[in-house]
């Protein structure tokens, strides 16, 4: 890897996307940024170059050659060096996210096709099920927490089930996923939520095995008896695309949710619109992925030295994509910092931008409005104790809340088939 | 008689034409024709929100496709917010 060299680099900035005063203050960061040094260097976590406008954001994701995504580890110390975030996590190769072609067409092909609209809309009725079962639990008792209760468990549960996982473990896998999104990568609370991915990878190993011998219709059995490039899967492999779909379904729609959530108790006139008018929440969704940058960012490797706007970039160098910024490019989007429900065309990047642009982004959209339309339906009242919100301090990753205590008229079940 | 009394100028049968169908190109009528440019496309899937009789998605992998490549004249504003809002420029109309 290229030694950074700090003379070398232009555009220094002070800036550090998992410190507590970006998540406080993240959007006119972003602008100071995009303003001043749109391709900005800054020495935090080893160095990375900081990516904040929309155009630039799309060359680099349009162009996979020079900008990489593999996880890398240093080959004497064996200490993980690039990967999908920055500071990378710890553990192996998410795929097909951290990977580069060849490897990442087979993968990302393999995959595609359970997460298409086609597949995606087969799973609705049953997210629907989900969602009343979930509401079913709390609704005679008049409170809840729309994070812990809602807006975590279901995309969990929803994974789990694509996964063909046990449902009653939901929890042992949303927790820890959810913790390593927001608290420092520093802190033991950390090391302890991730030690978990061990005991994750053993029980989907256990479960693969069994689909050996008992095939199911679930991408467990898909993953154990699939083949790529007319070769069975191996563990790691197996293990990887587990682990990015995890990580990529169960915190990112919660935290989306969650954001929309509030965001309706504070403007309860849409609740009405919402509920009646599936095209207003259609645009209206695609507006608040844009506006709540619920992945604020994602990494990248220059794997060659390249010129790019106005900077020398160096082989070796990490680059933070800042999804959340590119959607408040001003260039891009007119009164890019209001959310504007009925904006449209709302060309974002919320899902990402090129190749990786997220897999699970309409299976997300679906869980989204079924959430959406489950609490606008069953608990249409709900009311946010707002002296217990509370949000994500580091934004790094994903802009969540890790708890949103609520109360409401309470109401009767439905009876929907208990998870 | 002259023939060419008797027929109308090319000219003329065009002034004609267009005087009654504006939109009409000066030499023939022809509807925008739209493509996706497929190695752009990545499915983000904004065309299909803002045109969904004329964009569909693949049941493969969620990639945009071109229902019909004939755009009517009642669906060209929303083929050009799909254009616009398509972050990989990947929709290309003529």
């Amino acid at each position: 890897m290229a030694t950074i060299a700090q003379s070398g680099k232009k555009c220094p900035v002070s800036f550090n996307h998992e410190s507590p005063e970006h998540a406080a203050n993240w959007v006119k960061e972003f602008d100071e940024l995009r303003s001043t040094c749109p391709v900005a260097w800054t020495e935090a976590y080893g160095g990375y170059w900081v990516v904040t406008g929309y155009r630039d954001l799309i060359d680099v994701a349009q162009n996979p050659d020079a900008f990489g995504s593999a996880r890398t580890f240093d080959p004497v110390t064996g200490q993980v060096k690039t990967g999908a975030s920055i500071p990378a996590l710890p553990g192996t190769r998410g795929i097909p996210a951290e990977t580069d072609s060849p490897d990442w067409d087979a993968f990302r092909s393999f995959l595609n096709r359970r997460f298409a609209p086609k597949a995606v809309e087969e799973r609705r009725a049953r997210t629907e099920q989900i969602a009343a079962a979930l509401i079913d639990r709390v609704i005679e008792k008049g409170s809840f927490d729309i994070v812990d209760d809602f807006t975590n468990p279901l995309p969990a549960i929803a994974t789990m089930e694509i996964f063909g996982l046990p449902l009653d473990q939901w929890n042992e896998y949303a927790e820890p996923l959810h913790k390593m999104m927001y608290i420092p990568h520093d802190k033991p609370e950390f090391f302890e939520a991730a030690e978990k991915l061990h005991w994750m990878r053993d029980r989907i190993m256990e479960q693969i095995a069994l689909r050996r011998a008992d095939p199911k219709d679930d991408l467990l059995t898909y993953f154990a008896n699939g083949e790529i490039e007319g070769k069975k899967l191996n563990d790691d492999d197996i293990w990887g695309m587990s682990l990015n779909l995890l990580l990529g379904g169960v915190d990112t729609t919660t935290a989306l949710t969650s954001s929309v959530l509030i965001y309706l108790w504070k403007n309860p006139e849409m609740k009405k619109v919402f509920l009646e008018d599936a095209n207003a929440l259609s645009v209206a969704r695609e507006e608040f992925v844009r506006y709540f940058g619920t992945v604020h960012g994602i990494g990248r490797v220059a794997t060659k030295d390249v010129e790019f706007n106005g900077q020398q970039i160096d082989k070796g160098d990490r680059v933070y994509l800042a999804y959340a910024a590119a959607n408040r490019d001003p260039a891009i989007f007119e009164d890019a910092d209001q959310l504007k429900l009925d904006r449209f065309p709302n060309r974002h990047i919320g899902f990402g931008a090129g190749k990786h642009r997220c897999l699970g982004s309409f299976q997300a959209r679906m869980m989204f409005e079924t959430m959406i339309k489950e609490i606008l339906t069953r608990i249409p009242d709900y009311e946010i104790d707002d002296s217990k919100l509370a949000s994500y301090p580091s934004l790094g990753v994903i802009n969540g809340w890790i708890s949103i205590p609520a109360t409401f008229t309470p109401s009767v079940k439905v009876g929907a088939p208990e998870l | 008689m002259n023939a060419g009394a008797l027929c109308l100028q090319v000219e003329d049968v065009t002034r004609l034409h267009v005087a009654r169908w504006p939109h009409a190109s000066a030499t023939r009528e022809e509807s925008m024709k739209v493509i996706i440019k497929s190695e752009v496309c990545v499915g983000h899937g904004m065309c299909v929100l803002a045109c969904p009789e004329i964009f569909s998605l693949s049941d493969e992998d969620g990639h945009a496709l071109v229902v019909d490549e004939n755009v009517p004249p009642q669906l060209e504003d929303a083929v050009d917010q799909a254009v616009r809002g398509c972050p990989e420029g990947a929709i290309e109309t003529a």
